[in-house]
C-alpha cells in the first residue's frame, strides 16, 4: 500500500494548521507517505519552507504544491501537476487576493473556469447541503471533465457514515472518481491542544468558550498508513498515488528571469556590463588605472560571468543611475557592494585605492549564496525610487517581498493567556515585568516568579502552549525595501497580495524563501543619515561655494584632523558612531584610517561583546596581549582583526575552517543567526560547533565563545561588507562635522527625525562648539533651519519647523504672504487667514517676540476675537498685559511648543535657586582625580540596560555643559528603584572612574530632584 | 450666604471592598488608560502614586495585587453613604462618583450651630468606614474645591473663606482641563489671578462657562442643586398582640401586611417581585423569609398562596413577636395580556407555575435545561435558570436517554455504527478520549456505547 496526502494545511493558513510546514513534511516521511501537497488556504506561502526542509534532509517524499479555496459552499483542493499548472494556480491565487484586503481572499467562478492545468479535488459539503453539492458537482465536472476527483475525507465526527454515504452517491451519480485525503491541519495528534488555542484565538474567545468550532479529535492529524488502511477503501488510497504521479512539478524549476529592457538591443548583458564598467573606469580613476587594479576588475566580471549576475548589477546600476539623476544620495552596501565593479558602475563611493577590496572575500563560485547588494537611499526621497520601480517594470513585473510575521514571547503570552481565560490585567503584568533581556533568566522561570503556578495544570499548559506558539506566522506584512522584479508577469512566478499600505503589492515568499529558491531580490532601503549629508553638502556649496561628493571626501585620503575629533568621542551626530556605547569605546580604540572606522563600527555590538571578544581585541591593538592563532586556518580569517573575530564573516567562515562545516551547512547557520530569536534553531548547531571545533583541537573556552557570539550576532549581525559601507558614511558625517559645522548641524536638524540625537541634544553640541544658534521667529525664520550670516559671523537660524505640530504647508503659505520688511503687528498676520491654531501654537514657541513682546502678552491678544469683527477692524491690538513668564515658566513653555530651548538650561536656573546642594558639573569632571566621590546632577535624557552587560543601567544625565554617563547596579537600582525608575532629573553620588578620556560615575546613592522644578515652578510666581 | 459641606470620598471603591487586606499592596487601575486611580498605604509604601501608569507600578512593587476600577461599585456605595447621611442632614447632592454635597445653613438651628452640627454629622460618618476629605465653602463649588484639595476645615468665616479661595490653582478647580491651559499659556495659573482680571476681558477671550463657573464659585451666582431624595419602597412593621409559636398563625397578620402592599402598589401601579420578611423572634435572631414571584404580583390573595408554601418549610426556634415586610424588587406594571387566542392553557402562566414550585422547592431546584457547545455528551446539556432559551443548532445523533454516568458495558452486544471519536476537554481537567458507537444489544435494545483508548467499553444512553 502507498499513500500520498492531498490536502494538507500548515501553519501559513494562519490560525488554522497548527504545524509548521516542516513538520508537516517531516512527518509524512517518517510515516513513509509517498507524497505531499502542502495546500493551505489560497495561498503558497509555506511550500518553500517544505521544499527547503525535504532538500536539506534529504528526505525521500515528494512534495505537491496546491492550494484549497472556498467559494459560497464549494471547497477544492488545486494540485499541480506541472509548471504551467503552477504559473496558473499562482495567478488565480494573485487575483483572489487582489480583490480582497489584506489578508482576505475572494474567488470568482470565472478564476476557476479559467483553470486549463490544475487537477481538481473536489471536498463536497456534505448531505445537508445536497442541492448546492449537486450543483457544485456538475458544473465542476462540466468544466474539468478529466481533471477532477472527489476528496473523501474520514474524521469519525459523528456524521461520519452519512457523509461518506453521501460522497458515494455523489460519485456514483455523476461518475467522479473517489480519492481519499486527510484534510491534514496538524503533524501529529498531540498538537491537538495547540489547535484548540489557535481556534479560540481566530474566534476571538476562550477555548473553554469555543463550542463547536473546535475541533472534536485528533483526526486531522498526519495518520499512520496502517490507520488509513482502515478508514479508506483500497481504490481510494491507490488514486492519491496516481494523482501524485500526474506531479512533475517542483520548485526547484522556477527559474527566474530579469527584465530585458536593461540591455539595448544586439548587445549581451555581460557585454553591456562590461561596457558600463568601461565607461566607469574613465570616469572614477580620470588618471588611469594601475594594473593589480585592471586585474581585479577582470576577476571580478569573470566572476559575475560564471555566476550568471549580469542582470542583478544591471538592474541595481539601473535604479541608482535614476537616483542620480534626480539628486538622490545613495551607497550600497553587502557582500558584492564592496567591488571595483559596483565602484564603477557608481553603485558605492567607496575608492578601492583606499581599502583593500573585499568582493571575492565575500563571493565565490563555492558558495551558492546569491550577491548581496542594499541601496540606501535619502529617506525622506525613497519613495520616489520606488515609484520608479513601479513605473518601470510595472506592478505585474515588480513586487516587494514579504516579512513572515511570527509569534514573539509578548504577543504568545498575550493571545494564549487569553485564550485560556487568563485575565487580561494579569498578562499585562507579566508581559511588562518579563525582562527578555535578562540572559540568566529564561521567562518560564521569570514567570513563575512573577506568580504563575507551575505545576498547575493550567498553568503548564500555558508554558507548554505559549512554547509551541512562538515561531508560528502570524501574518505576512512588506518586507522593508527588497523588490523582486521580473521579466515576465510576476504571478506566474509567485502570488502577489495586497500590502495593508495603499498601493504596495507583496509576494507570498519572504526574504530567506527567495535565497532558498535562489531568486535575486534588491534592497531599496531608507538611510537618514544620506539625507543629512546631500542637504549638508548644498550649504557647503552655497555658503562655501565648494562643491563636494562622498567620493571627493573619501578620495582625499584619511584626515587626521578628522580622526583626532574621532578619537575624542567628539561625534554627536556622527553617522553610526554617535550612540553612548560607542562614545565610550571610541577613546579606547582610537580609530586612526579607515579600516579602523570599519572594525568600530562592527565592535560595539552586541555580538563581539557578547562573546567577549572586545576586551581582548583592546589590549592587542594597545600590544598588551601576543597576537596568536591557533591553526594557520584561524590565521587567515582573523589576522586582520588581531586574531579576534568581529565580522558575521569570519564567524562564518571559522565555522568552516575550524569546526568543519560544510558550505551548504554555514549557509544554514547563516540563516539561523539571521532568525534565531524568532525561532531559535540555531541552538540545533551549538554540539556540531564546539564538538567540531574540539576534535579539531581547539579549546573549548574558545569553541563556546565563538558561539556565543554567534548568538549575540543575531539579529544584530553585522557584516564586514555593511560595515565597510557605513564608515564611509561614518567617515564623511565626521568630516564634515570637523570643517563646516553649521552646515553639518543645519543639515542634520533639518532631517529629523534620524539618530540617536534629539534636536535639543544637537543644539547643546553645536553651542559647545561656539556655533551660535538663533531663535525662531515670523519675521527672519524659513520654514527649514538655515544658515544666516549674522553680524560677520556663520550662525544657524531655526526654522519655523522647530515648532510642535505645525503643518508645513500651511507654514510655506504663511511665509508666502510675509511681506518684504516682515510683518509688523500681530493683526496682520490675522488678516493672513492663517489657522488660529497655527498662531497659537507660533504664539508658544515664542516667534512673535519682535513683535509682540512675551508668549503671555501675545496669547492675551491673540485670543480676543474683537479685532475680527468688522466693527473693530481699527482698533490696535494692545499689548500693555500685566503678567510675565518666569525663566521656569519659559523654559517649561520652549520645551512644550519646541523641544527645546535657547534660554538657560534647567540645571542653571536650579542652580541659581539654590536647589541642587553641591555638585560637579560635567566640564568639571575631567579634572577630579580617578576614584574620587563626586555628586552629579543632570536631566536624565537616556536610560539603557543592554542585554550584553548584564545587571547595568546606563544614564545620560545632561547638564548645562554636556552629558555624563551614569553607571546603576542592579543592586543599587533594587534599593532606590524610585529614583531610578521615574526620575527626570537625578542626582547621583558616586565614584569617578576614568579610563584615559573615558569617564563614567558609578552611582552610590540616587537622589530624585524632579520635584524641585515644579517647586520652583510654584514659588517663582510669588516674587511678582 | 448659604454655607455648603463637601464630602469627598477618595478611595470609595478600595475602602468598599478591600478595606481588611492591609497587608498587600493594592491598587485600582483605570482600564481606560492604565491609570493608578487609588491604592492602600502599603503600596504608597513602596513608593506608587495615584496617576501613575500600571507599568510603572508593577515594577516598581513586584506581589502588586491589582483590581479594575469600577464606578458601579463607588455609586451604589455613595447612594448607601447618601442614605445613612440622610438620618441626620436633609439635603444631600451627589457629586458622582465620589462626593456628596450637604447644604448646612438650614441646619444650623436643629443642631445648635457649626460646630455641634459638623461633631453629630462626623461620628454618624465614622460609621461608614470610608476614607473622606471634607471642607466648608460659600458656594457648592467652593466646599467642593476644598473637599478635593484636602483642607479638612470647616469654618463659616465668609472673609477667610473667600481669601483661602485665591490662593489654590486652577487646577484644582473643576474647570476643562483645556479651559486651564488656555489660562496658564496667558500666565493665569491661580484663582486669584483669575478674579483680578476684568471679567470683560476674560468674556472676550473665554467661552461663557468659565464666565459661569467664576460666578458659581465665588457665589455669585445662582447654583441650583438637585437634592436627593430616598427612594420610595415598602417597608412595614407590625407588632403581634400576642407571642405566635405556631407558623400557621401568622396567616392573619402576614394577610393584613400584605393588603397593605396591595394597596401601596396598586396606588403606583406596581408589581413586586421580591418580598423580605422578617419574623422577629423573642430572645433570638430574626428570621428572615424571602418570598418570590417570578412574574411579579401585587395581589394580596396571591402573595399569600406564596408564602405559605415558603413559610411552611420554615421552623420557629422562638416565639415570634412582630412581622417586617418589605419588598426587595418592584417593577412598574406592564399590562397583561389575557388574551382569549393566546394559546393559553389551563389558569397556570409558565411563569406562574415556575414561581409555585420555586416557593415549594426552592429556587435553586427548579432548573430548565439548555444545550451548550461541548462535545462531552455529559456537558452537552447543561441545566439553566427556567424560563430562559437558547438556540443552539444540535444535528448529532444523540440517545433520548443519557446515563447521568456510564456503566460499564456487561452486555453482549452488536456495534452497528461508528465510531464517533471525541477527544476534548483538556482545558477544564475533564478530558474526555472515547470512540462511541451505536449498537444493538441482544434484545433488540438500541444503546449507545464507548470505547476508552484502555478498550473498555462503556453505556452511555439507549436510544428510545
Amino acid at each position: 500500500m502507498a499513500y500520498a496526502e492531498l490536502f494538507c494545511q500548515s501553519n501559513f493558513s494562519f490560525l488554522v494548521g497548527a504545524s509548521h510546514p516542516e513538520e508537516l513534511v517531516r512527518q509524512a516521511y517518517f510515516l513513509n507517505y509517498r507524497a505531499i501537497a502542502i495546500t493551505d488556504e489560497c495561498s503558497v506561502a509555506g511550500v518553500v519552507r517544505a521544499y527547503t526542509e525535504i532538500k536539506n534532509h534529504h528526505l525521500g517524499i515528494k512534495l505537491i504544491v496546491g492550494s484549497m479555496f472556498r467559494l459560497e459552499d464549494l471547497q477544492l483542493i488545486l494540485i499541480c501537476p506541472s509548471r504551467k499548472a503552477y504559473g496558473e494556480l499562482c495567478r488565480i491565487i494573485t487575483n483572489a487576493r487582489r480583490r480582497a484586503i489584506k489578508g482576505q481572499y475572494q474567488l470568482s467562478q470565472w478564476d476557476l473556469l479559467s483553470v486549463k492545468h490544475c487537477l481538481v479535488i473536489w471536498l463536497p459539503a456534505g448531505s445537508k447541503k445536497i442541492q448546492q453539492d449537486n450543483q457544485w458537482g456538475s458544473w465542476l465536472l462540466k468544466h474539468h471533465p478529466t481533471r477532477l476527483w472527489l476528496g473523501l475525507q474520514r474524521h469519525l465526527l459523528s456524521n461520519d457514515r452519512e457523509y461518506q454515504q453521501h460522497c458515494l452517491t455523489l460519485a456514483d451519480q455523476l461518475g467522479l472518481p473517489i480519492t481519499a485525503c486527510g484534510g491534514v491541519v496538524m503533524h501529529h495528534a498531540n498538537r491537538l491542544m495547540l489547535h484548540h488555542t489557535l481556534t479560540a484565538i481566530r474566534e476571538g474567545t476562550t477555548i473553554a468558550k469555543a463550542g463547536y468550532h473546535l475541533l472534536p479529535n485528533a483526526e486531522r492529524a498526519l495518520r499512520s498508513q496502517a490507520k488509513l488502511a482502515t478508514l479508506f477503501h483500497p481504490s481510494w488510497l491507490a488514486e492519491t498515488i496516481t494523482i501524485a504521479d500526474r506531479c512533475h512539478f517542483g520548485l526547484e524549476t522556477l527559474k527566474y528571469e530579469y527584465p530585458h529592457e536593461l540591455v539595448p538591443q544586439g548587445q549581451t548583458p555581460m557585454g553591456y556590463l562590461r561596457l558600463l564598467v568601461e565607461q566607469g573606469v574613465a570616469k572614477r580613476f580620470p588618471d588611469g588605472i594601475s594594473q593589480p587594479i585592471r586585474q581585479t576588475i577582470d576577476k571580478e566580471l569573470s566572476l559575475i560571468e560564471a555566476l550568471n549576475y549580469p542582470f542583478f548589477f544591471l538592474t541595481i546600476h539601473d535604479i541608482v543611475m535614476f537616483a542620480q539623476r534626480q539628486g538622490i544620495l545613495y551607497q550600497g552596501r553587502g557582500s558584492a557592494a564592496n567591488s571595483i565593479v559596483c565602484y564603477c558602475l557608481e553603485i558605492t563611493s567607496v575608492d578601492p585605492r583606499q581599502i583593500s577590496v573585499l568582493f571575492e572575500r565575500f563571493i565565490s563560485k563555492e558558495r551558492n549564496e546569491p550577491p548581496d547588494i542594499d541601496v540606501d537611499f535619502e529617506h525622506s526621497r525613497r519613495e520616489e525610487v520606488i515609484q520608479y520601480i513601479y513605473q518601470k517594470y510595472g506592478r505585474e513585473r515588480a513586487a516587494l517581498a514579504a516579512t513572515v510575521i511570527t509569534y514573539r514571547l509578548k504577543m504568545a503570552i498575550r493571545e494564549v493567556g487569553k485564550s485560556l481565560g487568563i485575565h487580561r490585567t494579569q498578562l499585562e503584568f507579566f508581559i511588562k515585568n518579563i525582562n527578555r533581556r535578562d540572559r540568566g533568566l529564561h521567562w518560564q522561570t521569570q514567570i513563575v516568579e512573577l506568580g504563575l503556578e507551575p505545576r498547575s495544570p493550567k498553568g503548564k499548559q500555558f508554558i507548554e502552549l505559549v512554547n509551541e506558539i512562538i515561531g508560528f506566522p502570524r501574518h505576512l506584512s512588506q518586507h522593508v525595501g527588497g523588490f523582486i522584479i521580473s521579466a515576465g508577469p510576476l504571478y506566474e512566478l509567485v502570488p502577489v497580495e495586497n500590502a495593508s499600505m495603499d498601493n504596495r503589492t507583496v509576494i507570498q515568499w519572504d526574504k530567506d524563501d527567495l535565497e532558498s529558491l535562489g531568486l535575486l531580490k534588491v534592497d531599496v532601503l531608507a538611510l537618514g543619515m544620506l539625507t543629512a549629508i546631500r542637504k549638508c553638502f548644498k550649504l557647503v556649496q552655497q555658503h562655501h561655494q565648494r562643491a563636494l561628493t562622498i567620493a571627493d571626501i573619501t578620495r582625499m585620503q584619511d584626515d587626521a584632523r578628522v580622526y583626532r575629533m574621532i578619537q575624542h568621542a567628539d561625534t554627536v551626530g556622527v553617522f553610526q558612531i554617535e550612540s553612548r556605547a560607542q562614545m565610550s569605546m571610541l577613546p579606547r580604540l582610537k580609530p586612526a584610517n579607515y579600516y579602523d572606522l570599519v572594525i568600530q563600527i562592527a565592535i560595539v555590538r552586541p555580538g563581539p561583546i557578547q562573546g567577549d571578544m572586545v576586551h581582548p581585541f583592546l589590549k592587542r591593538r594597545n600590544g598588551e596581549e601576543r597576537v596568536e592563532y591557533p591553526s594557520e586556518a584561524v590565521k587567515e580569517v582573523l589576522s586582520r582583526t588581531l586574531g579576534v573575530p568581529i565580522f558575521q564573516e569570519q564567524v562564518i567562515k571559522l565555522a568552516m575552517v575550524a569546526a568543519g562545516f560544510t558550505a551548504g551547512e554555514a549557509d544554514q547557520l547563516r540563516r539561523a543567526m539571521a532568525s534565531w530569536k524568532k525561532n531559535g534553531k540555531l541552538m540545533q548547531f551549538k554540539a556540531k560547533l564546539i564538538e567540531g571545533m574540539q576534535s579539531r583541537g581547539y579549546d573549548r573556552p574558545f569553541a563556546e565563545r565563538i558561539f556565543e557570539q554567534i548568538c549575540g550576532f543575531g539579529e544584530y549581525g553585522f557584516p564586514e561588507s555593511h560595515s565597510a559601507s557605513f564608515a564611509v558614511l561614518a567617515y564623511t558625517s565626521a568630516w564634515l562635522k570637523c570643517y563646516y559645522p553649521e552646515a553639518f548641524y543645519t543639515a542634520l536638524l533639518n532631517s529629523l527625525p534620524m539618530g540617536f540625537y534629539s534636536a535639543s541634544q544637537l543644539i547643546q553640541d553645536a553651542r559647545r562648539h561656539g556655533v551660535r544658534v538663533l531663535p525662531a521667529c515670523i519675521n527672519n525664520s524659513q520654514y527649514h533651519h538655515m544658515m544666516v550670516t549674522d553680524h560677520k559671523q556663520l550662525a544657524i537660524r531655526l526654522g519655523l519647523r522647530i515648532v510642535k505640530g505645525l503643518a508645513e504647508k500651511s507654514c510655506h503659505q504663511l511665509l508666502s504672504l510675509r511681506p518684504p520688511q516682515g510683518f509688523a503687528s500681530l493683526s496682520e498676520i490675522k488678516a493672513t487667514g492663517v489657522s488660529h491654531k497655527m498662531i497659537q501654537q507660533l504664539a508658544s514657541a515664542d516667534a512673535f517676540r519682535s513683535i509682540s513682546g512675551n508668549r503671555y502678552a501675545a496669547r492675551w491678544s491673540l485670543m480676543n476675537r474683537e479685532d475680527e469683527l468688522p466693527l473693530f477692524e481699527k482698533v490696535p491690538l494692545h499689548s500693555n498685559y500685566p503678567l510675565q513668564p518666569s525663566e521656569i515658566e519659559t523654559l517649561t513653555e520652549d520645551y512644550a511648543a519646541t523641544g527645546l530651548s535657547l534660554n538657560k538650561h534647567p540645571i542653571t536656573l536650579l542652580d541659581e535657586a539654590g536647589r541642587l546642594g553641591r555638585f560637579t558639573r560635567m566640564r568639571e569632571l575631567a579634572a577630579k582625580p580617578h576614584k574620587s566621590l563626586v555628586s552629579v546632577v543632570g536631566v536624565v535624557t537616556g536610560k539603557q540596560a543592554p542585554g550584553t552587560a548584564s545587571g547595568v543601567t546606563f544614564f545620560t544625565l545632561e547638564d548645562d555643559t554636556g552629558n555624563i554617563n551614569v553607571v546603576v547596579w542592579a543592586g543599587t537600582a533594587r534599593a532606590q528603584k524610585k529614583p531610578y525608575m521615574t526620575a527626570k532629573i537625578l542626582k547621583v553620588k558616586g565614584l569617578l572612574e576614568k579610563e584615559g578620556e573615558v569617564i563614567h560615575v558609578i552611582a552610590g546613592k540616587l537622589n530624585d530632584l524632579t520635584d524641585q522644578l515644579s517647586a520652583l515652578q510654584t514659588t517663582s510666581r510669588d516674587f511678582h | 450666604m448659604t454655607l455648603w459641606l463637601y464630602l469627598h470620598f477618595p478611595a470609595l471603591q478600595l475602602d468598599t471592598l478591600y478595606r481588611t487586606q492591609h497587608e498587600l499592596p493594592i491598587i485600582i487601575v483605570d482600564g481606560r488608560n492604565s491609570d493608578i486611580v487609588q491604592l492602600n498605604e502599603t503600596a504608597q509604601a513602596q513608593g506608587i502614586k495615584k496617576g501613575m501608569g500600571l507599568g510603572t507600578a508593577a515594577s516598581l512593587c513586584r506581589d502588586l495585587c491589582v483590581y479594575p476600577y469600577d464606578p458601579e461599585i463607588e455609586k451604589s456605595r455613595l447612594l448607601e453613604a447618601a442614605q445613612w447621611l440622610y438620618l441626620v442632614t436633609s439635603d444631600i447632592a451627589f457629586y458622582e462618583p465620589d462626593g456628596l454635597l450637604l447644604k448646612v445653613s438650614h441646619m444650623l438651628t436643629l443642631h445648635h450651630g457649626l460646630a455641634h452640627y459638623w461633631q453629630t454629622l462626623q461620628a454618624h460618618i465614622n460609621r461608614l468606614q470610608l476614607r473622606y476629605q471634607y471642607a466648608t465653602g460659600c458656594s457648592p463649588l467652593a466646599a467642593r474645591l476644598f473637599s478635593r484639595a484636602g483642607l479638612n476645615q470647616v469654618s463659616d468665616n465668609s472673609d477667610g473663606l473667600s481669601s483661602q479661595l485665591k490662593r489654590y490653582p486652577l487646577t484644582a478647580t473643576d474647570l476643562p482641563l483645556k479651559t486651564i491651559e488656555k489660562l496658564a499659556r496667558v500666565g493665569i495659573h491661580q484663582v486669584a489671578d483669575l478674579l483680578t482680571t476684568p471679567l470683560l476681558d476674560i468674556a472676550t477671550r473665554f467661552d461663557s462657562e468659565l464666565v459661569s463657573y467664576l460666578g458659581r464659585l465665588t457665589g455669585d451666582l445662582p447654583h441650583p442643586v438637585d437634592f436627593y431624595h430616598p427612594p420610595e419602597s415598602f417597608k412595614r412593621y407590625l407588632e403581634l398582640l400576642f407571642d405566635i409559636e405556631n407558623v400557621q398563625w401568622l396567616q392573619k397578620p402576614l394577610a393584613k401586611l400584605l393588603e397593605q402592599l396591595e394597596t401601596f402598589l396598586k396606588l403606583r401601579d406596581q408589581l413586586a417581585h421580591e418580598l423580605k420578611l422578617s419574623l422577629h423572634q423573642r430572645d433570638s435572631e430574626d428570621c428572615i423569609v424571602t418570598i418570590t414571584s417570578a412574574q411579579g404580583d401585587y395581589q394580596a390573595e396571591k402573595w399569600l398562596r406564596l408564602s405559605q408554601l415558603t413559610l411552611e418549610r420554615i421552623s420557629l426556634n422562638a416565639p415570634v413577636t412582630g412581622l417586617t415586610l418589605e419588598t426587595v424588587r418592584i417593577v412598574a406594571r406592564t399590562a397583561d395580556e389575557g388574551d382569549l387566542f393566546a394559546g393559553k392553557r389551563g389558569a397556570l402562566s409558565s411563569a406562574e407555575l415556575i414561581s409555585l414550585l420555586q416557593a415549594k422547592l426552592g429556587t435553586n431546584s427548579v432548573t430548565a435545561l439548555s444545550l451548550s457547545e461541548d462535545y462531552r455528551p455529559e456537558r452537552a446539556c447543561l441545566p439553566c435558570a427556567p424560563l430562559t432559551s437558547t438556540t443552539i443548532p444540535f444535528d448529532r445523533l444523540r440517545p433520548s436517554l443519557l446515563l447521568p454516568h456510564p456503566q460499564r458495558l456487561t452486555e453482549k452486544v452488536k456495534l452497528m455504527m461508528g465510531p464517533e471519536r471525541i477527544v476534548t476537554g483538556w482545558w477544564d481537567h475533564n478530558d474526555v478520549v472515547r470512540d462511541y458507537f451505536i449498537a444493538r444489544s441482544e434484545q433488540g435494545r438500541w444503546l449507545w456505547v464507548f470505547r476508552t483508548p484502555q478498550q473498555q467499553w462503556f453505556l452511555h444512553g439507549v436510544f428510545s
